[in-house]
């Protein structure tokens, strides 16, 4: 307010002095609405940091911001976590697959495994491999982008509702909304065919076969940026169809990557081995 | 010159499966018979929301009564969710009248192009260059402008 | 007194406008998808400009352009006569070996087949039934593909440059800079298993390409629901000089129009068409 009232002050001079040319006064404008622009810039970055849930931040590390929104700007590469079935927190996991899903998922094994079929490593599963992946922040999204599979995740960001009447898919059908810092994805129309983790993933010796899912899959992440080169992500996943209970992952750490953007991976599905026609 | 859209299973008939890569996205030629129109008014069973082919199993009571179990192929999921056919619709116990064409072999395999709901709605799934080997019969109600957008 | 007062409110007033003027929003990619995309058959609105540099923004759904007045149609789009002649220099250009080649190719070639997403600018003339997606960012625009599977590409504007070491792919590595209104995009480190658009006269195949191949493409706002691309296209080991595209029109699709996940081929997929086959060679 101390802003305002200077500005309100030197304004009161500009026009009791008649005498001051035109100049001088597109000069005096130009400083007042300089002047209130600054305090208006202030009092935006001064509520922003009052919100719920933020990072703890030092200033020599500010977290960078999106210009249109000043949200946590998640643009970049990141490196997948590269989990093993403990950081992954795969033991409570498996105490949550009921009796009648355990016979289905020891029925599988790593051939079975969607991934060796080119198909999405779905969430959360994608973040806990050695593969980089990138997001690109925009006005109203955030793009996931995938390595491999080359497969792009498209979540809004505006707080919508979910897709009416969408048909069941690997990746699901997400929306995203804001709760102070943290980016909070809501996933729903999953088609039961993705795994959580890998057939060789088990953490208990009794421990066996595929992380089956259902259709009946939900998913809930939390994105949330620590500092300028580290985002922690969590999610709370649950299935009633085979899993006792909600699923809460550790909260897993990604760390930035320093390429600037991932390539595009090929995969073909087994059976369809191709070479191209020879040159010349 | 615009590119002729191909979507059907490509093989190369006598040779040996096995010996032959399977392929995605296959011509209509290889597998469907532009001069089999079909109509047939069914009971869906179940629907498979797959890439690259949303798959149709559904059952048809023939002039006897008796089942006639039918499958039906149609676009990516995506594209016929952007034509209006979605799973509220096109689900287990819907009845509805498809109009397409019958695989060469004869078997009870058709290309979907059109789908008749009992309440008169009318979805124009129709698959270009087929609409030329035949007349209206197959397309009543779907008006050629369908073809080539994405609805 | 009174004159210098208002003389000063004028003034400031426009001062208030300038400061605030960067914030012209552009339509949000999610917005598009909501209910920000305009019918074709009113004239379209201005274009829209991103908030962060006020380039154009190209953020948005977009379909084919069919020549005529209809919704989705355009009469600036190339003419029949026009891909024609397009196509025919295009075969000029090829070196003699290489329009053989690209002669003798069939369906069965198409590398789609094997998963291979059509690639530039190819895509350009968009499949029946698919769209394509732009998300236009400050250090980068990505551009999605539907056909054959949920493909991007990655176009960095923040003047990086092409890496020292690039891996050959169907989409090639892509760098991007502004002239004036137009996003103009450097594309190299293609694998040579992409074709070129149209096909040889009678074939039912495509224009092949070599791992050597470059291409540079234009892309700009006609107006806020028009999209206009073309290309220059080089590749000296089956060309004998460069290949400029007409200039394609995409239309922005509808707001309830937009891409759906889309994989080239899931296993029961795969099972389904080797049954068919079996049944096929019956």
């Amino acid at each position: 307010m101390d802003d305002v009232r200077y500005a309100a002050i030197f304004l009161e001079v500009s026009l009791n002095v008649e005498r001051f040319s035109s100049t001088a006064i597109a000069v005096g404008v130009a400083l007042v609405g300089l002047v209130l622009v600054a305090s208006t810039a202030s009092t935006r970055a001064a509520a922003q940091q009052g919100g719920a849930g933020q990072a703890t931040t030092t200033s020599a590390n500010p977290l960078p911001r999106t210009s249109w929104d000043k949200k946590p700007d998640l643009t970049g590469v990141w490196q997948g976590a590269n989990l093993n079935p403990q950081t992954y927190g795969l033991a409570q996991l498996e105490r949550l697959y009921r009796s009648s899903a355990k016979a289905e998922m020891k029925a599988l094994s790593e051939k079975d495994d969607p991934i060796r079929h080119c198909m999405p490593y779905g969430y959360p599963r994608s973040v806990t491999t050695s593969f980089p992946f990138q997001i690109v922040q925009a006005v109203g999204v955030m793009v996931v982008l995938n390595y491999h599979p080359h497969l792009y995740r498209y979540i809004p960001t505006d707080g919508r509702k979910h897709t009416e009447d969408i048909f069941p898919s690997y990746q699901g059908d997400s929306v995203g909304h804001w709760e102070g810092e943290t980016l909070v994805v809501d996933v729903t129309a999953l088609n039961g065919k993705v795994w959580l983790a890998g057939a060789q993933d088990h953490a208990m010796p009794t421990g066996a076969g595929g992380w089956i899912t259902s259709d009946a899959l939900h998913v809930v992440e939390r994105w949330r940026l620590l500092d300028a080169d580290t985002l922690e992500y969590q999610a709370v996943v649950e299935d009633p169809k085979v899993l006792t209970g909600p699923w809460t992952t550790p909260k897993i750490s990604l760390k930035r990557a320093p390429i600037r953007k991932i390539e595009e991976g090929h995969c073909i599905p087994e059976g369809l081995d191709w070479q191209p026609p020879a040159l010349k | 010159m615009t590119d002729r859209r191909v979507c059907g299973l490509v093989l190369s008939l006598g040779l040996l499966l096995a010996a032959l890569p399977a392929s995605a996205h296959h011509s209509f030629a290889a597998t469907f018979d532009a001069n089999k129109p079909i109509v047939v008014q069914v009971v869906v069973t179940q629907v498979r929301w797959e890439n690259p082919h949303i798959l149709i199993y559904a059952d048809a009571k023939d002039k006897s009564g008796k089942v006639e179990k039918w499958t039906f192929e149609s676009f990516p999921p995506g594209v016929l969710h952007r034509k209006g056919l979605r799973p509220d619709r096109l689900k287990p116990g819907a009845t509805v009248t498809f109009k397409g064409f019958r695989a060469k072999d004869g078997s009870n395999f058709g290309h979907l192009s059109v789908a008749v709901f009992p309440d008169g709605k009318l979805f124009c799934v129709q698959f270009p260059g087929a609409s030329d080997a035949v007349g209206d019969a197959a397309y009543d109600g779907c008006t050629g402008s369908e073809t080539g957008q994405y609805r | 007194m009174k004159t210098s007062l208002v003389a000063l409110l004028v003034v400031g007033a426009s001062l208030w406008g300038f400061v605030f003027f960067s914030s012209t929003e552009s339509v949000p990619a999610a917005e598009q998808q909501r209910g920000g995309g305009q019918a074709t058959t009113t004239p379209a609105g201005p274009i829209p400009r991103t908030s962060w540099d006020g380039k154009p923004d190209l953020t948005g759904v977009w379909g084919p352009a069919r020549y005529g007045p209809g919704p989705n149609q355009d009469i600036r789009t190339p003419s029949p006569a026009e891909r024609n002649a397009s196509q025919a220099e295009l075969a000029r250009l090829f070196q003699p070996w290489a329009r053989g080649k690209s002669q003798s190719l069939t369906s069965l070639d198409d590398p789609r087949l094997h998963c291979g997403p059509y690639g530039f600018p190819k895509y350009i003339n968009i499949p029946d039934y698919f769209v394509m997606q732009i998300v236009q960012a400050p250090k980068e625009t990505l551009v999605f593909v539907e056909y054959v599977y949920s493909g991007f590409r990655i176009i960095p504007t923040d003047g990086s440059t092409h890496p020292k070491t690039i891996v050959p792919s169907f989409l090639g590595d892509s760098v991007g800079h502004w002239e004036e209104d137009t996003l103009v995009v450097d594309v190299t480190g293609f694998n040579g298993k992409i074709w070129l658009p149209g096909a040889p006269p009678g074939s039912g195949g495509g224009w092949i390409t070599s791992d050597a191949l470059h291409e540079v493409e234009r892309w700009r706002l006609l107006d806020a629901d028009t999209l206009e691309y073309q290309a220059t296209v080089e590749d000296p080991k089956v060309m004998t000089g460069p290949w400029t595209t007409p200039k394609f029109l995409l239309k922005r699709a509808p707001p309830d129009i937009v891409p759906h996940e889309a994989l080239c081929l899931e296993p029961e997929g795969l099972e389904h068409m080797k049954a068919v086959a079996k049944e096929q060679t019956k």
